[in-house]
């Protein structure tokens, strides 16, 4: 069931009646949890055993830490006249029980999610997602940075979510939890808001990502004539519709969330005034670049065999050098973890791998970058600063063509072939694109009004100015999106429905 | 609280202005299809009939109510619509019920070749104008296809929202207004165009009609066995498409079964005296007004006679609403007319607008490939690019649809037949038929061959009906046997299944 199909319109005005009939009183995330899996259960009734599998094994695991952590506490505290070498023995004992049982647990969430990704055999929907968030939450609880969850169906309910669990945001249990269990009552203003923002990003999915995706499609599928400069097109159109399509997905979730009275983490802070490649990844796909700085890139980087590493570096490479290399070596790790996270395949890693690249040259060239910019004054100023955002963006883009073309070979073809000439004429080349001039009109539209409300300071940030402005003018904005969608959505008998491209990783 | 009827006031403002949205996007079926509005149009005629007609376009081109009021006095109104489904005749039946009980039931009898919903388009075209209750609703359920929604029904702009970049003046012109555009359900053609070189049916692998159009003729007999109406089914004299002998037996069984008069008129060309050289405007599909009366005359004399329907010309306010119409009936003939003395035909296809995401097929190059003088045909490839450099055709057979979608063409080259179909205006291939042992497959197979031999050429395949089947590329290649020989070859285009 797609966020953009009639029956899940359906489904989610269905879910907010429930919630909102059951009394005050009696607790209401048991709707909640029903209707996540009954949502979960429509899109397939095998991927229910693989999720609730994964919740269960997380539940007893994050228990059975804290049963652990409980014993070494008690077994030190009991005992007040243990030396420094006894208590570090208990502690060294547990902390082998303890780490045994996370490989444990999370070795069982990981083999899952290789078997369904590799194999193929099943399709589990949003796995790749709520493992991560499950991972997440055993190492929050060995870290005691959240108390185990006590209630299995409530932690189920956290794992399976139906606003987050197809395609994110990686929210972590601490955050979402904070308002996910408690009741919420109806108020205008959560529906209202929540509303505003779920038509904003089915205006970006159905009216820009969907008719972007005729274009970027015919040139997929005609990429031979679509050389030299064509290849900057389809960057651009792609960009676009990724764009649309994945932020239109989460503002759809996270509006449906507020209309629930529930808070989900932004994953997006308008990533393409990023003036660098590492900026852009703390504002594109926040929640993942956190998580996987959280979860692996941490204890990577502590972990005794790296910690040996840097001895050995520092000692043969000098202070300097020998502190980057352990770090380097972590971060290469994530980034090819990244890669395979969004799937068994060469372009993926590859995509990955040429990011990490790039991040660690730009680290390397850090000192010379601050002098350029100490010494150049027109440096730092505005028009400079777009430059630079550009070039991040058209760095991004050409990677993105990874995830488009699925194939490392055409990429590099494809590369070659954008500083060449070639490809067909002009109006040739629109025109079988498949989109008719008001398309291409629309999409231009599309695009300046999400570039305006980036301008203002991002899709959350410009909803909340716009709901304390006078009613008529939110109401007409809802209006006019709301129209909008119905009139130019690309939809209905004849268009092929389009599911987000980031519930496919 | 003034929140609340600010908010409600506002929503009310919304939905109306969506609804007037809604009025301007529908197509309006006035002046272009107007078959489209043939259903809604049934619910301005006093519900009187003594005859219920029902059936696709061999019910409401081949049979003249006009007619049969002015010769036989008879009140009779046509339920039919563009490739009306027999469980959309049935439900056109228990829909007409709430409002009249006819003495007759005419039931033309070609749609129980059709066992699984059909096109989006057609469903529109006889659903839409039906009036809500759970005739309709059971209706839609029933005739939906894969890609269809019943919500789109309920609020149709999420149907035709990418009509606002197609809108002609008759949009705003109907948003509100109706106009008449049959007479009690007839569509009323006058020209002529001869019926030549109709290609013979191509052979089948199952001839028996399916269950659920078995199941809903049933329902059909049963409501008016218990209403008590008599039912009469029909096959209208149209040529194309091929009626099968096979189809015919089991219709025959059918009607003795259940103890019902079958009329084929297929088979009465004698004592019609229809002449389909001038009897139809489309080369034997559909019947002019001329050749309708032929039929209908026919029939009249059938209710009459052996129904004792009685003439009713006699009832002032019936026979005043009849005047009216056939006011209307005889301007439309004189109008036609008169056109078609200017040298106009009135056109008979019309070409939608291609819909953003519906593509033009590929061609299915990596399947069989049947190859003539030199010319490779695959399936679904752009058949002018290919006809052109073929000899020319002994003849070409035009199969325009009930309401739109293009045209369907046969080529007929003699030992083959080359069959296209259209998507936007552009002819594509849609089978090659082989009708003797003077051309070959690609591989060398021919009419004549046994199945040892074919199988030796292509492998065992999937046994299909009386033949087999091979599967390559996206396209079939299928044989049929008589006696454990190859009585036929056809390839086929998987698109129009």
């Amino acid at each position: 069931m797609y966020f953009t199909s009639y029956e899940f319109i359906g489904f989610l005005l269905i879910t907010l009646i429930l919630y909102y009939v059951v009394p005050k009183k009696a607790p209401k995330w048991p709707v909640l949890l029903i209707m996540s899996l009954l949502f979960y259960a429509l899109n397939g009734v095998g991927a229910l055993a693989f999720i609730i599998g994964t919740a269960a094994v997380m539940f007893f695991g994050a228990l059975g830490l804290e049963r652990l952590q409980e014993e070494q506490q008690d077994k030190i505290r009991e005992n007040g006249e243990l030396t420094k070498e006894e208590k570090k023995e208990i502690r060294k004992r547990y902390g082998f029980k303890k780490n045994l049982l996370i490989t444990v647990c999370v070795a069982i969430n990981v083999g899952a999610l290789a078997f369904v990704k590799i194999g193929s055999l099943i399709a589990v929907l949003g796995i790749s997602y709520y493992t991560l968030r499950a991972i997440g939450y055993l190492v929050d609880v060995n870290r005691k940075t959240v108390k185990a969850e006590r209630n299995f169906f409530k932690f189920l309910l956290y794992i399976s979510f139906f606003p987050v669990v197809i395609q994110g945001p990686l929210t972590d249990y601490g955050e979402l939890t904070k308002s996910l269990y408690e009741n919420h009552d109806l108020s205008w203003d959560n529906v209202g808001r929540g509303l505003l923002r779920v038509v904003w990003g089915f205006f970006k999915k159905l009216v820009i990502a969907d008719r972007v995706f005729v274009a970027v499609s015919a040139i997929v599928e005609n990429e031979t004539s679509y050389r030299g400069v064509w290849v900057l097109a389809g960057m651009m159109l792609y960009t676009l519709e990724l764009y649309a399509d994945f932020t239109g997905g989460i503002d759809i979730t996270i509006g449906m969330s507020e209309m629930l009275g529930i808070k989900v983490q932004e994953n997006f802070d308008r990533p393409f005034f990023s003036t660098s490649l590492k900026e852009y990844w703390r504002r594109w796909h926040i929640t993942m670049a956190a998580w996987f700085k959280t979860y692996l890139f941490y204890p990577v980087s502590v972990c005794p065999p790296m910690k040996k590493l840097l001895k050995f570096t520092r000692k043969h490479f000098g202070e300097r050098v020998g502190k980057r290399i352990p770090v380097y070596l972590a971060s290469a790790i994530v980034w090819f973890t990244t890669g395979l996270w969004h799937g068994f395949a060469a372009n993926y890693v590859t995509w990955a791998m040429l990011h990490f690249a790039i991040l660690m040259i730009s680290e390397e060239l850090e000192p010379a970058y601050a002098s350029f910019h100490n010494k150049c004054k027109w440096a730092s100023s505005r028009i400079y600063r777009v430059f630079m955002s550009l070039r991040t963006v058209f760095i991004v883009s050409l990677l993105m063509q990874f995830d488009i073309f699925k194939s490392v070979p055409l990429f590099f073809t494809r590369l070659v072939s954008l500083f060449g000439f070639g490809g067909q004429g002009l109006t040739a080349g629109f025109e079988a694109m498949g989109l008719a001039l008001r398309d291409w009109i629309i999409l231009g539209v599309g695009a300046v009004l999400m570039l305006a409300v980036s301008l203002l300071k991002g899709d959350g940030f410009f909803r909340d100015k716009l709901w304390n402005k006078p009613w008529i003018l939110r109401y007409g904005a809802f209006a006019v999106l709301f129209t909008a969608i119905l009139l130019l959505g690309m939809y209905g008998v004849g268009y092929d429905a389009g599911q987000f491209i980031y519930t496919r990783f | 609280m003034k929140k609340i009827i600010r908010l409600l006031l506002c929503t009310a403002l919304l939905v109306t202005a969506l609804w007037f949205l809604q009025r301007l996007l529908v197509p309006k079926y006035f002046g272009d299809v107007t078959e489209g509005a043939f259903t809604a149009e049934y619910y301005r005629d006093e519900p009187d009939h003594e005859v219920l007609f029902l059936g696709d376009c061999e019910a409401y081109e081949n049979f003249d109510p006009v007619y049969l009021w002015e010769h036989y006095g008879i009140n009779s109104y046509i339920r039919g619509s563009a490739q009306q489904l027999v469980w959309q005749s049935y439900y056109m039946l228990e829909d007409a019920l709430r409002y009249e009980t006819p003495k007759v039931v005419v039931m033309n009898v070609l749609a129980m070749k059709y066992n699984e919903p059909q096109s989006e388009a057609y469903n529109r075209i006889t659903l839409e104008g039906m009036k809500w209750g759970l005739p309709k609703i059971r209706a839609i359920n029933a005739s939906m296809t894969e890609e269809e929604h019943f919500i789109e029904y309920v609020f149709p702009l999420l149907r035709y929202h990418d009509r606002l970049f197609k809108l002609s003046s008759d949009d705003l012109k109907y948003m509100f207004k109706t106009e008449r555009v049959s007479y009690n359900g007839y569509y009323l053609r006058v020209d002529t165009k001869p019926a030549e070189n109709v290609p013979g049916g191509k052979q089948l692998t199952d001839y028996n009609f399916g269950d659920k159009a078995w199941k809903y003729m049933n329902m059909i007999a049963d409501l008016c066995e218990k209403k008590g109406i008599d039912l009469i089914l029909v096959k209208a004299p149209s040529l194309y498409p091929y009626w099968y002998s096979e189809w015919e037996e089991q219709i025959e069984e059918y009607a003795a079964k259940r103890d019902l008069k079958y009329i084929n008129y297929l088979e009465l060309t004698e004592e019609t005296g229809l002449d389909l050289t001038e009897d139809t405007y489309d080369g034997g599909l559909h019947l002019n007004v001329y050749g309708a009366d032929k039929i209908t005359e026919h029939l009249g004399k059938v209710l009459s006679e052996e129904y004792g329907l009685t003439d009713r010309s006699g009832e002032t306010e019936l026979a005043a609403a009849w005047d009216e119409k056939i006011r209307l009936y005889y301007n439309e003939i004189s109008r036609q007319l008169e056109e078609a003395k200017a040298g106009q035909t009135p056109e008979v296809t019309k070409t939608p607008e291609p819909t953003p995401g519906i593509k033009a097929p590929e061609p299915k190059t990596g399947g069989y490939i049947f190859s003539f003088k030199g010319v490779d045909v695959a399936m679904d490839a752009e058949a002018k690019a290919l006809t052109k450099d073929m000899p020319e055709a002994k003849s070409v057979y035009e199969a325009p649809s009930c309401a739109f979608e293009g045209v369907d063409r046969v080529y007929d080259y003699g030992s083959f037949e080359l069959n296209t179909y259209e998507v936007s205006g552009t002819e594509y291939v849609s089978a090659v038929i082989f009708k003797d042992d003077l051309v070959e497959t690609g591989e060398g197979a021919y009419i004549g061959m046994t199945i040892d031999e074919v199988e030796a050429l292509y492998g065992s395949g999937t046994e299909e009906g009386n033949g087999r089947v091979y599967e390559k590329g996206g396209m079939k290649l299928r044989f049929f046997l008589k006696e454990g020989h190859v009585s036929q070859i056809q390839y086929l285009s998987t698109i129009l299944e």
